[in-house]
């Protein structure tokens, strides 16, 4: 694509650079418009088969699945994700944690998407403050905090299949 | 998905009106006849608008649900309909080599415009920063406190702008919806059409078309756009600030001027480093303005009323102490004196890279240089130096006194955050090449 720009550049200098400087005034603008737009058009077939390669990635993503797309970007699991929120009523609190040996992606991460995928509940950094306890990749008590019966919501499909609890906070 | 589209044609004709309305309220009268001048600048001059008004009436308790948005349109679209006398804008001959340069900008933006409908939201940014807002909006029917100052949203005290216009999408066509990428994405597709109805009675159309074809070419504007995060937006709206701004320095056009304080309200409402810029922009330009014997009066009250805009949110966030990373860490301070070269290296690179930027930086800097040394063009050449400088030694400031770890805070940032001074100096461009060729 790069030496199909530059052909295509060069060619553009060659055929139309004194019509192109004349048509950007002469002189010295002139001869800087002139080399400016062979330098863009050098470009142009990289940056637009970029676009276009992107779309063809794009475009078979389903809306269902595309909404997960941002979360499957930190292997996190996003219909898993979904489904913790179910039994959390709306405005009710959630604390996170994750285990330490979860990739670095999802211990990052996971809060974030969560914030995001689980509203209107609150998230919230102090798990005394907190209605339930998300926990991923260990139980609540092997994380060493206090709740309540965990229940596996499932496991994460996209990395090591760890499972993902949810607990009433105690 | 037809349905979807369907909304997003109704939606988006609510935000064009609304803009048309605002662009006789500063004093421009858009003909129908010239809709190719009017479309770009009354599309984001409405954005602009609603963005800004928008974040006051949700401070005041609405709720921004779709008949509201609507009727916000019809206000605006109203109002602009009372306004006279009207400036019609100049509208010069378009011959062939310009029109294969519309052509081109146009398939380009197409082709991104396919892209931005396809596009899932992906960045980290989008999903943790801006679209959870406008969600908790609509999920809340407003402005819920609780929410916003929990834990669920990075950076809740961020200004509201950008929330709002995917608000739009998210009222007219539902939750959650595959469309707000395109819809934020339209910013900048409307960009390239708005800056040429901004400049082309000012200088040489092909000079413009080239810059434009090139903006709309720009690696790293097309894959920020596609990211659906907020440094495309506010890069549009401090460019377009700039440009009517200088118009008014030039020419003293009230028109100008008001249109200006509506896109740098909005740079304002994007992002907190925008109200950074717009200072910057409003000393320059007030500066030049008065050696040129332009009424001071008019642009502290057009300064004003930007600066008003921005208090609803900012006392809002204040009184529910939202924050933000940053304040999260203990603010702003005085960092190492080797962040300083380290921080300017990061940039330097970022600015000089052409698969991000392409030509762009190295015109923009040839430009300035053929201004600077004309007499014509020299206050343009100092003007959009010293906004574009100062804009990113700000950035710089807040890489040297940064609370969070430089390396990180630098590596996930810098490129996004040089966009805004880098597209307003790529805006000037034109204009400095005019300026310069007028003094031959």
């Amino acid at each position: 694509m790069l030496a199909l720009g530059a052909v295509l550049a060069g060619a553009l200098l060659l055929v139309g650079g004194r019509r192109i400087a004349a048509e950007a005034g002469g002189s010295s603008v002139g001869v800087v418009t002139a080399v400016f737009l062979a330098l863009t058009v050098a470009g142009a077939p990289y940056t637009v088969w970029r676009v276009v390669e992107d779309i063809r990635e794009t475009a078979p993503i389903s809306a269902e699945h595309a909404r997960y797309v941002g979360a499957e970007t930190k292997l996190i699991d996003g219909e898993l994700a979904q489904r913790i929120g179910s039994p959390i009523p709306p405005g009710g609190s959630y604390y996170v944690a994750v285990a330490p040996s979860a990739y670095s992606e999802i211990r990052e991460s996971l809060g974030n998407w969560l914030g995001y995928a689980l509203l209107p509940r609150r998230r919230v950094l102090d798990p005394k403050d907190a209605e339930w306890i998300v926990t991923w990749g260990a139980t609540p008590a092997e994380l060493g905090l206090r709740a309540g019966e965990p229940s596996l919501v499932g496991r994460n499909r996209l990395s090591e299949r760890e499972p993902v609890y949810l607990a009433p906070a105690r | 998905m037809t349905r979807d589209l369907f909304a997003f044609a109704l939606a988006n004709s609510c935000v064009l009106v609304a803009g048309h309305g605002v662009l006789r309220l500063t004093g421009f009268r858009p003909a129908l006849r010239d809709l190719a001048w009017s479309i770009g600048v009354a599309y984001l001059a409405g954005a602009a608008a609603v963005g800004v008004l928008g974040s006051a009436l949700l401070v005041l308790g609405l709720s921004l649900a779709a008949w509201q948005l609507v009727a916000l349109s019809v206000f605006l679209a109203a109002a602009g309909a009372l306004r006279h006398p009207l400036q019609r804008p100049g509208r010069p001959a378009v011959d062939l080599p310009v029109r294969a340069l519309q052509v081109a900008t146009a398939l380009v933006l197409g082709v991104l415009a396919v892209d931005l409908l396809v596009q899932p939201m992906w960045t980290e940014d989008a999903w943790s920063i801006w679209a959870p807002k406008a969600a908790a909006i609509v999920l809340r029917d407003g402005l819920d406190p609780q929410v916003l100052a929990s834990a669920s949203l990075v950076s809740p005290s961020y200004p509201l702008v950008v929330p709002v216009l995917e608000l739009i999408a998210l009222r007219f066509y539902g939750l959650p919806n595959e469309l707000v990428p395109l819809q934020l994405g339209l910013l900048f597709l409307a960009f390239p059409p708005a800056l040429a109805a901004l400049l082309r009675d000012r200088v040489r159309l092909f000079v413009l078309w080239a810059v434009l074809f090139a903006v709309a070419l720009a690696p790293t504007l097309q894959i920020q756009t596609a990211s659906a995060v907020a440094d495309v937006p506010l890069a549009v709206f401090f460019a377009l600030a700039g440009v009517a701004g200088w118009r008014w320095v030039e020419d003293g056009e009230d028109a100008s001027l008001w249109l200006a304080a509506v896109f740098a309200a909005a740079a304002v409402g994007t992002k907190v480093e925008g109200a950074v810029f717009v200072a910057l922009l409003a000393c320059a330009l007030g500066a030049a303005g008065a050696a040129r014997g332009r009424s001071l009066r008019m642009a502290a009250v057009a300064a004003g009323l930007v600066l008003l805009s921005a208090l609803p949110w900012e006392l809002w966030s204040r009184a529910h102490e939202l924050g933000n990373p940053v304040s999260a860490a203990g603010g702003l301070r005085v960092g190492p004196a080797g962040r300083i070269p380290s921080g300017s290296a990061s940039m330097l690179r970022e600015l000089a890279d052409p698969t991000s930027w392409l030509a762009l930086g190295l015109l923009a800097l040839l430009a300035l240089f053929l201004a600077g040394r004309s007499r014509t063009g020299r206050t343009l050449a100092v003007v959009t130096a010293f906004v574009s400088l100062a804009s990113l030694a700000s950035l710089l400031a807040v890489y040297w006194a940064t609370p969070l770890d430089f390396d990180y805070h630098v590596a996930t940032s810098v490129r996004r955050v040089i966009t805004a001074p880098v597209v307003f100096g790529a805006a000037m461009t034109p204009l400095l090449l005019a300026r310069a060729q007028a003094s031959r």
